[in-house]
């Protein structure tokens, strides 16, 4: 039931981004691709080039500038006509503890990993309803769930679900679905967890075994098949959520 | 998308109507070989009736019996072997509420709830993994509750739900070297017929409108096959990542953010 829709994924050109964006044209979605580096679109050209899917196109960019998130939104209206599906994927971490932190530090994590969100989400939404409905989908963390990870992560994840949850009870009967995705550790080329495997003596062995039930990382394709699913039609009654897919890392029952 | 459900088979207690049912028949759709467990001869031929009716490759098969009576889950988990040879999917579906107060309860309120809640799926697990062991893996899908996660309603039924979430996360601990996912999907107000939504809307029309107004964002109940649509995707192997998890499935109904 995706076949034709537009989805617009923020931070679509590595990771866990770029496999939903792939995932979703291989299901027939016309899809806008954001990133910040020219290089790393082109990668993404590339692999999704291959495929038999629906349109792609690629905007260059940062969503942490309000002037690019216009630019991005105004780009695929222009292109295919409307919004139906938005992912909001753009994300990061920063380990500084409480007292090596300093005010700026605080601004850029709300803004890397809330503000754009919320911008995205300002700009879409019109665009949805003009077209009946939509999903929105919030890419968060199980840090947002729980603590584990670096403190302005944590709160700013955490921040992003609250705000999926309030926006969803907003939205409701505009036929707008918002829901988040909270991963645990994924790895994936250029991504964090890579360059903390290249950073430790025994490459991580000794956490991933005591913190992963699976004894292993996750992957974005594992990602990417519940978010697919989570934009989609077909989970109509899914609004309002805040799913792990974390291979039982975090430690909360619910 | 190929959900890599072809010739998986499934155990779907509570299985004749409601969720249960959905769920039964969407796995059959995907090609699983399902089981069905009820207490009622007719309810289960007219679900088998129905799944047959959808023309999949697949069998299904029923299981009469009370799954909170002694003996009765290790005959059930036997009849899915012989009819099919193991077991690669379990649904832990049963359950209900019974709306008393705390100082209305008596023990064997307590007791009862406990069984048709939550020690079936305990009981269902326990042989079912052995099973899922000799396959190389599985899916567990308990069907539990957003009131096991908040509160509103039945006293004995929300504390039962929400132990039902906590088995779910320490099982998924134990089996996940064993390549058994273990998951709950906590559903909203969901409407069936012959289910208890039904049952108060027939009884008192017009103190739902209010609570639909005030308490679902959608403006309506769920309905069944909105959430077998999500235990197909947790049954799959494609959703290899996902386990230990607890899943609402609500409209938005529930209060909480996670």
């Amino acid at each position: 039931m995706l076949e034709k829709k537009v989805a617009m994924i923020s931070g679509g050109s590595k990771g866990i981004g770029f496999h939903i964006a792939r995932s979703l044209a291989a299901e027939g979605c016309h899809v806008a691709i954001s990133g910040r580096t020219q290089l790393d679109l082109d990668k993404a050209k590339e692999q999704i080039a291959v495929l038999d899917c629906g349109r792609v196109i690629y905007f260059q960019g940062d969503m942490n500038c309000a002037k690019d998130c216009e630019g991005f939104l105004t780009a695929v209206v222009e292109e295919f006509g409307g919004v139906d599906i938005l992912v909001n994927n753009v994300g990061g971490s920063d380990p500084k503890s409480l007292l090596e932190t300093t005010d700026e530090d605080w601004v850029t994590a709300f803004e890397f990993n809330l503000y754009n969100a919320v911008r995205l989400s300002r700009l879409a939404i019109p665009e949805m309803k003009k077209r009946g409905g939509g999903s929105i989908l919030n890419i968060s963390s199980i840090a947002g769930r729980e603590s584990g990870s670096a403190m302005t992560y944590n709160a700013s994840k955490a921040a992003m679900i609250s705000f999926s949850k309030a926006l969803s009870q907003q939205v409701a009967k505009d036929n707008i679905r918002v829901n988040s995705l909270c991963p645990g550790s994924v790895l994936f080329p250029g991504g964090v967890w890579e360059r903390r495997i290249a950073a430790s003596p025994d490459g991580l062995k000794g956490w991933v075994e005591s913190a992963m039930p699976l004894g292993r990382f996750g992957r974005p394709e594992e990602i990417s098949v519940v978010a697919t699913f989570m934009v989609s039609p077909r989970a109509s009654l899914v609004h309002g959520s805040c799913w792990n897919v974390d291979g039982s890392q975090s430690r909360s029952n619910i | 998308m190929d959900m890599m459900l072809q010739d998986k088979v499934a155990v779907v207690s509570g299985g004749s109507r409601g969720i249960g049912f959905c769920i039964a028949r969407d796995l059959a759709a995907e090609g699983c070989h399902v089981i069905i467990g009820g207490r009622n001869e007719k309810d289960l031929k007219d679900a088998l009736d129905e799944i047959g009716n959808q023309k999949c490759s697949s069998r299904a098969a029923s299981f009469r019996g009370d799954i909170t009576e002694k003996g009765v889950p290790e005959e059930f988990i036997q009849e899915a072997v012989n009819f099919f040879g193991g077991v690669d999917i379990l649904v832990n579906n049963v359950g209900g509420s019974n709306p008393k107060k705390l100082l209305e309860t008596n023990d064997a309120d307590w007791a009862q709830a406990f069984e048709f809640n939550l020690f079936h799926t305990v009981k269902m697990s326990r042989l079912a993994i052995p099973e899922m062991k000799n396959r190389g893996g599985g899916s567990i899908i308990n069907i539990a509750s957003i009131y096991g996660r908040e509160s509103k309603g039945s006293m004995t039924y929300n504390a039962f739900k929400m132990a039902l979430i906590s088995f779910t996360k320490s099982l998924a601990k134990e089996t996940a070297r064993d390549r058994i996912r273990v998951n709950s999907i906590c559903p909203g107000g969901i409407i069936f017929p012959g289910g208890a939504w039904e049952r108060r809307i027939a009884n008192a029309p017009d103190d739902l409108k209010g609570y639909l107004d005030t308490d679902f964002p959608l403006g309506r109940f769920g309905r069944p096959e909105e959430v077998s649509v999500v235990a197909v995707l947790l049954a799959s192997p494609r959703a290899s990542l996902v386990h230990g998890a607890s899943w609402v499935v609500d409209g938005s109904q529930s209060r909480s953010n996670i």
